[in-house]
């Protein structure tokens, strides 16, 4: 049995917002998921596994049909399906009264219910939300029929206010594989047994990395061999810029075009820049937007003052005073702000 | 710092001279036209430097006004000074085309950089506007200039300093600010982005919710005329069902067959009364039986016709009802279709509001932004208010350094004046206090060169600057004008006096006579 499982789809978010490629995003979202589906029928797949926040908000009828289209034109797989805390079972939600396809599954209960496959020898358990948040550990006490086949749990979820997860719990839970969606990030939760794919494109710029869904084998003894595979065409990646003393703006400009230049230019850049800079540098952040698409940029850098030596030869003037009017103790975000730009404006204007 | 010699090579109408000081007071005597203003101005230039384009007039003329016009190459000179315990010798070519100057070490044979920063670190700091502003007092120029009251502000927030140049307070306030406010407008311009964001959306809203309204009067509407096409159904149905239950009567042609009965009856029994023959009775008999069946007969096809007509009735009526039933489906079904629309619109409106909550909540720009704006704020306040702190520390001693040297010029006529913050003074005249304005001239330029003496004395303790007097005691009487020169005597520093009188040299050595 081949199974691919995904999660957190968001179909109609548009992420970004307030940037130029926000509503291309939006399309693009779509269109990589009718080409997953394509990818599923190519590779002949008996089982997808959809763990939730299929649609960023409720879906209206038109956007069901359309899913309900893709899915129909893949007969041959099993889709079993549940809602996430996005897309959650509200009273009027579409895809409760939608006519699905054959093959379409839907764990559409409150508590845990199961849907057995006689022909690939699996049981897919699961449930749905029907709020956006549900904080009792619904997970913790489901365990599969001792019935020799194999078992599955498509689960949403797993941080405090949406169906906490105990992972040791799951670990001695029964199942052979637990396909879990909600975090956004592919990784395992129980190594061997329970992973979330990760969403299948990157949605807002905290979603680091490659993304993409979960491909796993079923052979006839029961042995499963998993493994992510990278679908999504962009990533957002962190730029670090580690600045010195001698750093410039332009040798930030360099940097930036240089590092996009080579990943790529359809990525999108979070520039953190960190370390010291000579307080005479300012670098121009708007300025490296024109190198691709920067959806961060951030100056973390510290002013390089001696501020013995500043204090030396400014004992009782005025500069001398500012810097001693700071230092006295630990200094919140603003007063830091206010040291550094105090400084600089005195150095700055001096004659 | 003591000036010990000026060599000039070319400058006004000195060529090739060189003129030496002493310690202590020098008295420079000439008659007017003698070159004692332009000697003057030489030392400020060799000081400072001299340029050509700078900004304003009076600056453009000092530079032509000294120009040489047979050679101006030669338009140069040197100084040679002492500080802090070691000699030096400044050369100046001030000629535009080749224009330089060297500072040399003479102490420690040494070649140092010769940029106006190192220069006014042996100055103890002076820059020019603060030479010109105390101890460089030019003819009729013992008025300090307007700007010394900000020249002042910034020696204040300079206090102590060490060759670092000068800070200035009023530029870095400005740049703060333009700095704050670039931001406040960069988020002023989100925000009203974001504001029309959620404009928008509500309008969606709005137009979502009107349409919804709009479907639910329709759909009302349509409910009310289905209610209706019920009932008159129903009503039908109603009535038929009564119409059914009088089934049409023959009550007449059986009333008939039953006296026909009655009839022959009577006939039947009449006939062994009066004794007919059993043929009559045979006969009636047979009428009897031949009535019965006519009526039987007509009583039978009225039935059956009423039948035929009922059941026609019946299933023109039950027609009637069917298409009232199919419109009523029709009805129905166009009903659940604009269920259907609300229910999605219903979604849409939901969606909706998720888009306005989430539009209205802060995102961690605006933080940020914030936090800078907030920093920006918190350094012009602290600005602010430690140069206003400072100002006061050493407005206090400035009036008393002030009042101090007044008062021994004045031998103890004013004994103590109030500069404010604009460095307007006023005269503490023991019951009243008295508007600059208030005194005569020669006390004004009295108090003009205390202030002077004292900002000088105040911020540069260190090395004393020597003090340069172009005929500044012009409208001294010889009494002021002896207690003056007393109090330079006793300043312990060198002065440079130019004059075009003989009475400072007289009195001078007056006042070393009576020193001894």
């Amino acid at each position: 049995m081949k199974f691919f499982h995904i999660s957190d789809v968001h179909l109609g978010d548009s992420p970004d917002q307030g940037f130029p490629w926000s509503e291309m995003r939006q399309k693009e979202i779509w269109k990589s998921f009718r080409a997953f589906i394509q990818k599923v029928s190519e590779k002949q797949v008996d089982l997808l596994l959809i763990a939730g926040d299929l649609f960023h908000r409720q879906p209206l009828i038109r956007e069901v049909k359309e899913i309900n289209d893709l899915f129909s034109a893949i007969p041959q797989t099993k889709i079993v399906l549940i809602a996430g805390e996005h897309d959650y079972l509200h009273p009027d939600s579409c895809y409760l009264k939608f006519q699905w396809s054959p093959n379409v599954f839907w764990l559409n209960t409150r508590e845990c219910g199961g849907v057995y496959f006689p022909d690939l020898n699996t049981e897919v358990y699961g449930l749905s939300y029907f709020e956006k948040e549900m904080t009792e550990p619904l997970y913790d006490n489901v365990f599969p029929q001792n019935n020799g086949c194999f078992h599955i749990l498509l689960a949403h979820g797993g941080d405090e206010t949406h169906i906490p997860v105990d992972k040791k719990k799951l670990a001695k839970s029964g199942f052979q594989y637990v396909a879990m969606g909600h975090l956004h990030k592919s990784q395992t939760v129980v190594d061997r047994m329970a992973y979330y794919s990760g969403s299948l494109e990157p949605l807002e710029k905290t979603d680091l990395g490659p993304h993409g869904y979960i491909e796993g084998d079923v052979d006839a003894y029961g042995r499963m061999k998993i493994r992510f595979v990278p679908w999504a065409k962009r990533e957002y990646l962190i730029l670090p810029v580690t600045s010195t003393e001698s750093f410039t703006d332009e040798d930030l400009k360099k940097q930036v075009n240089e590092v996009i230049q080579k990943r790529g230019k359809q990525h999108f850049y979070r520039i953190l820049i960190d370390g010291v800079r000579d307080p005479a540098v300012h670098f121009d952040l708007e300025g490296c937007r024109q190198f691709g698409n920067i959806v961060e940029i951030a100056d973390h850098t510290t002013p390089v003052y001696n501020f013995r030596k500043l204090l030396s030869q400014n004992g009782n003037n005025l500069l001398g005073r500012y810097i001693r009017h700071f230092q006295t103790g630990a200094l919140s975000e603003e007063e830091k702000e206010a040291l550094y730009a105090g400084i600089d404006a005195l150095l700055d204007t001096k004659r | 710092m003591e000036i010990k010699e000026l060599q000039i090579k070319h400058f006004g109408k000195f060529r090739n001279q060189s003129i030496r000081f002493h310690g202590g007071v020098n008295i420079l005597y000439g008659e007017n036209e003698m070159g004692k203003s332009t000697l003057h101005a030489f030392i400020r230039a060799i000081l400072f430097g001299m340029e050509k384009e700078r900004g304003r007039a009076s600056k453009n003329n000092e530079y032509i006004l000294h120009e040489p016009w047979d050679n101006p190459s030669y338009y140069a000179g040197t100084i040679r000074f002492e500080s802090r315990q070691k000699i030096y010798r400044l050369t100046r070519n001030f000629s535009e085309k080749e224009k330089s100057a060297e500072l040399f070490c003479e102490t420690d044979g040494m070649e140092l950089p010769a940029d106006q920063e190192h220069i006014q670190k042996l100055l103890d700091g002076f820059s020019e506007t603060a030479f010109c502003n105390t101890v460089f007092v030019g003819q009729r120029s013992s008025e300090t200039a307007s700007e010394l009251a900000d020249e002042i502000r910034n020696f204040v927030t300079n206090y102590q300093e060490e060759g670092t140049g000068e800070l200035n307070v009023r530029e870095a306030l400005s740049q703060l600010k333009e700095r704050r406010q670039d931001l406040e407008r960069k988020r002023k311009q989100n925000q009203d982005e974001k504001k029309e964001k959620i404009k928008q959306t509500k309008e969606k809203i709005e137009k979502t919710e009107k349409v919804l309204s709009e479907l639910r009067a329709l759909v009302e509407e349509q409910n009310s005329q289905l209610i209706q096409k019920r009932d008159r159904r129903s009503q039908f149905i109603h009535s038929r069902q009564e119409t059914d239950k009088k089934p049409e009567k023959n009550m007449g042609l059986w009333m008939a067959a039953v006296l026909f009965q009655i009839l022959f009856g009577g006939l039947a029994v009449m006939i062994p009364i009066l004794d007919l023959s059993p043929w009559f009775l045979a006969v009636v008999a047979g009428v009897d039986l031949i009535v019965l069946m006519i009526l039987f007969l007509q009583i039978q096809t009225k039935k059956q016709r009423a039948e035929k007509r009922n059941l026609d009735q019946q299933r023109k009526e039950e027609e009637i009802i069917k298409k009232m039933e199919l419109e009523e489906e029709k009805l129905n079904g166009k009903q659940e279709i604009f269920q259907e629309e609300i229910r999605e619109r219903m979604m849409q409106l939901g969606n909706l509001r998720e888009i306005l909550t989430e539009a209205g909540e802060e995102c961690e720009q605006d933080r940020i932004m914030d936090r800078k704006i907030e920093g920006l704020q918190i350094a012009e306040n602290t600005i602010r208010e430690l140069s206003s702190q400072m100002y006061q520390e050493f407005s206090e001693n400035l009036n008393e350094t002030v009042s101090d040297i007044l008062a021994r010029i004045t031998r103890g006529r004013y004994t103590k004046i109030l500069l404010d913050e604009n460095l307007n003074i006023r005269i503490d005249a023991g019951d009243h206090l008295l508007y600059l304005y208030q005194v005569s001239r020669g006390t004004m330029d009295q108090i003009y060169f205390a202030l002077r003496m004292a900002v000088g004395e105040f911020f540069f303790q260190e090395e004393k600057l020597p003090v340069i007097l172009d005929d500044v005691f012009v409208m001294y009487d010889d009494r002021r004008l002896k207690e003056v020169l007393r109090w330079l005597f006793y300043s312990n520093r060198q002065v440079l006096l130019f004059t075009c009188h003989k009475r400072e040299r007289e009195l001078l050595q007056e006042i070393i006579r009576e020193e001894a």
